[in-house]
């Protein structure tokens, strides 16, 4: 991106504050990212460069403060990091929190757990791991806890807690309750793996888990009902929830939907991409009653239940502002039948994971209908944005999602409301001209010169696989 | 309309709003008064200050950086808002490393904290997965240690 002009010999250390230099390795070591595994070694190569950025670099706690141990079971002797590694890694972070990780990738042979150098780093880890302010335990079947048993010690100044539990998990919940013993500021839980089930919630429960403390709470495995019902009853004071799908819900016998009145914030994930075919994820809507409810999102599904989800209208009446709707091959219809019940709807997301969901002519109608005896939209008055993918539009040739664009943007602008279009794509896009001049995105293009806020983003993830133009 | 004078005597008449996007401007503003009285910027010169005006006229209707207007963004979505710049901060940040780090001090300067952050998003791209010797070579850095620190450097192996 930037071209490397002659720069004098080591005018970037004299001329650059070591303040600034702070916050440029902090956004080179990504522990923002959520799904990747972080490399220390990304910072001891900044310290390798010069005296000026090893000095700034050790002295920066904040750069050292992610711990991930990586074990895989299929390599003997495989730690990653290493004894000596991870124990500069602690000393540089001096007291500072950590966010901590132990991952245990398995199908290999658990003998090498036993491995002194692998028992070394795991007893490090959970001597460490008092420190945590996140912990996240990935560990398999028969880790030897005997070994680690002393190290695995209260967590004070715990925050969130993720635990994946094998499919025999008979032993993890147990060996692991100390860590959340004395956290009183434990508020975040995800639980994944295969060994979720009433047992190990119950095994919980019994362990004194802080349930009641938890404001967010995240199940990424396949429940069912009855036991998500269960999980989701020991925690009343939830603000925000994420759930995979659960299985077998029209099967639920006797089981009593749950109240949430304090729920803001609720996630369904279909398994759309993955084959996953548990049931759609609307079906899940009608066992939680949230009053408070302000945003939705279904994402990575491929059906709809409008009866599902009129009845969690009826239970809830939930004043819905954030709405995401990535259901695949979701109907023109049942999308408006939706939004018409969603009155107070500020922002509409229609990107996501699943494949194709079209927008086409009948909801670009519904979306312009204008009520001139209350002067304001019949469908979403409130609506300050929207997201789409761009490969949702069915026909790249029509301008009917434009008209309906600017039809939008001029009323809001005259009623003095916002009004704006994300759109996300999955190829560079060539906006300095496109050969069809009159397809959706010039026009949209047109749109935005003229001032309406259009964001345009590129989806690295690049799910999908249709053409731009 | 505020008047801005950079160091090299340029006087720029630019609207309040894009002007306040500096905290240090804006903390001025309050301490002035209603004035007609030009703002001095010590630091910076007006070859910079074009481009640190051309970013904030473009970013002038941004939301707060922390702002999650839909309330319910996933992890990935957030991450990837945070770490891909627009199409339009790309090119406005393809420019020789010189001017890149006049930007960063500049927007150090003023205080502009997107500014500073895209800025530096930059830099961490530039550096980001390169070896010690390419760090060194893209920022003509010398390697100064002492032959005992280097001893000590070459002992933490990054590959274990």
């Amino acid at each position: 991106m930037v071209e490397n002009s002659a720069l004098s010999t080591d005018w970037v250390i004299h001329q650059v504050p070591p303040d600034i230099w702070r916050h440029v390795f902090d956004l080179i070591h990504p522990k923002l990212h959520p799904f990747m595994y972080k490399d220390v070694n990304d910072i001891i190569r900044l310290s390798h460069v010069c005296s000026s950025w090893r000095d700034i670099v050790t002295n920066a706690p904040e750069l050292w403060t992610c711990i991930d141990v990586i074990i895989d079971l299929q390599i003997p002797y495989y730690v990653k990091p290493g004894v000596e590694l991870l124990s500069l890694t602690l000393r540089n972070a001096r007291d500072m929190p950590l966010i901590m990780s132990l991952l245990v990738l398995e199908a290999g042979s658990s003998e090498h757990l036993k491995f002194d150098s692998i028992v070394k780093s795991t007893k490090l880890f959970f001597q460490a791991a008092k420190r945590a302010k996140h912990l996240e335990l990935a560990l398999s079947e028969d880790f030897p806890f005997e070994q680690v048993e002393a190290e695995i010690q209260a967590v004070p100044l715990l925050q969130s807690l993720s635990i994946n539990l094998p499919y025999s998990e008979r032993g993890i919940v147990e060996n692991l309750s100390n860590t959340w013993k004395d956290s009183p500021f434990l508020r975040s839980l995800e639980l994944q793996g295969s060994g979720l089930h009433l047992q190990s919630i119950d095994e919980f429960q019994t362990l004194h888990f802080p349930f009641r403390q938890l404001t967010s709470l995240n199940i990424g495995c396949h429940l069912h009902i009855d036991e998500f019902c269960r999980l989701v009853s020991l925690t009343p004071f939830l603000t925000s929830l994420t759930s995979s799908a659960v299985r077998d819900p029209e099967d639920s016998g006797d089981v009593e939907p749950v109240e949430l009145l304090q729920l803001k914030e609720l996630t369904l994930q279909g398994g759309y991409r993955l084959r996953i075919s548990p049931e759609p994820t609307t079906r899940l809507l009608p066992y939680i009653v949230s009053p408070s409810l302000m945003a939705l999102r279904l994402v990575d599904d491929y059906a709809w239940s409008s009866r599902s989800f009129n009845t969690f209208l009826q239970k809830s009446s939930p004043r819905l502002e954030h709405l995401v709707l990535d259901i695949a091959n979701l109907d023109e219809d049942k999308k408006i039948d939706c939004l018409r019940s969603l009155p107070f709807l500020r922002t509409l997301n229609f990107r996501g994971a699943a494949i194709i969901s079209p927008i086409r002519s009948v909801f670009c109608a519904a979306m312009k209908e204008w009520d001139a005896s209350t002067r304001e939209f019949v469908l979403c008055p409130r609506l300050e944005k929207l997201s789409i993918d761009y490969s949702d539009l069915n026909d790249t040739t029509s301008t009917i999602f434009p008209d309906m664009l600017e039809d939008r943007w001029q009323r809001s602008l005259a009623a003095g409301q916002m009004f704006k279009l994300e759109l996300t794509t999955h190829r560079d896009l060539d906006l300095d001209g496109g050969p069809e001049l009159a397809s959706p995105i010039s026009r949209i293009l047109i749109l935005k010169e003229s001032g309406m806020d259009v964001q345009v983003k590129l989806d690295e993830r690049g799910v999908r696989s249709s053409d731009w133009w | 309309m505020v008047i801005l004078i950079t160091s090299d005597n340029v006087k720029y008449v630019v609207e309040k709003d894009v002007a306040e996007l500096s905290v240090l401007v804006k903390n001025m503003l309050e301490d002035i008064g209603p004035s007609d009285e030009p703002i001095p910027l010590h630091n910076v010169t007006s070859t910079v200050f074009n481009k640190v005006l051309e970013y904030c006229i473009y970013h002038r209707n941004d939301p707060p950086p922390s702002d999650d207007d839909e309330g319910c963004a996933s992890p990935l979505h957030k991450y990837l808002a945070s770490h891909i710049c627009s199409e339009w901060d790309q090119r406005f940040f393809d420019v020789d490393q010189a001017l890149l780090f006049d930007i960063i001090l500049a927007a150090n300067y003023l205080d502009i904290k997107t500014l500073l952050d895209d800025a530096c998003k930059a830099v961490a791209h530039l550096i980001q997965g390169k070896s010690t010797e390419e760090i060194r070579g893209i920022f003509n850095i010398v390697n100064d240690f002492t032959p005992e620190e280097e001893a000590r450097v070459k002992k933490e192996n990054v590959s274990s």
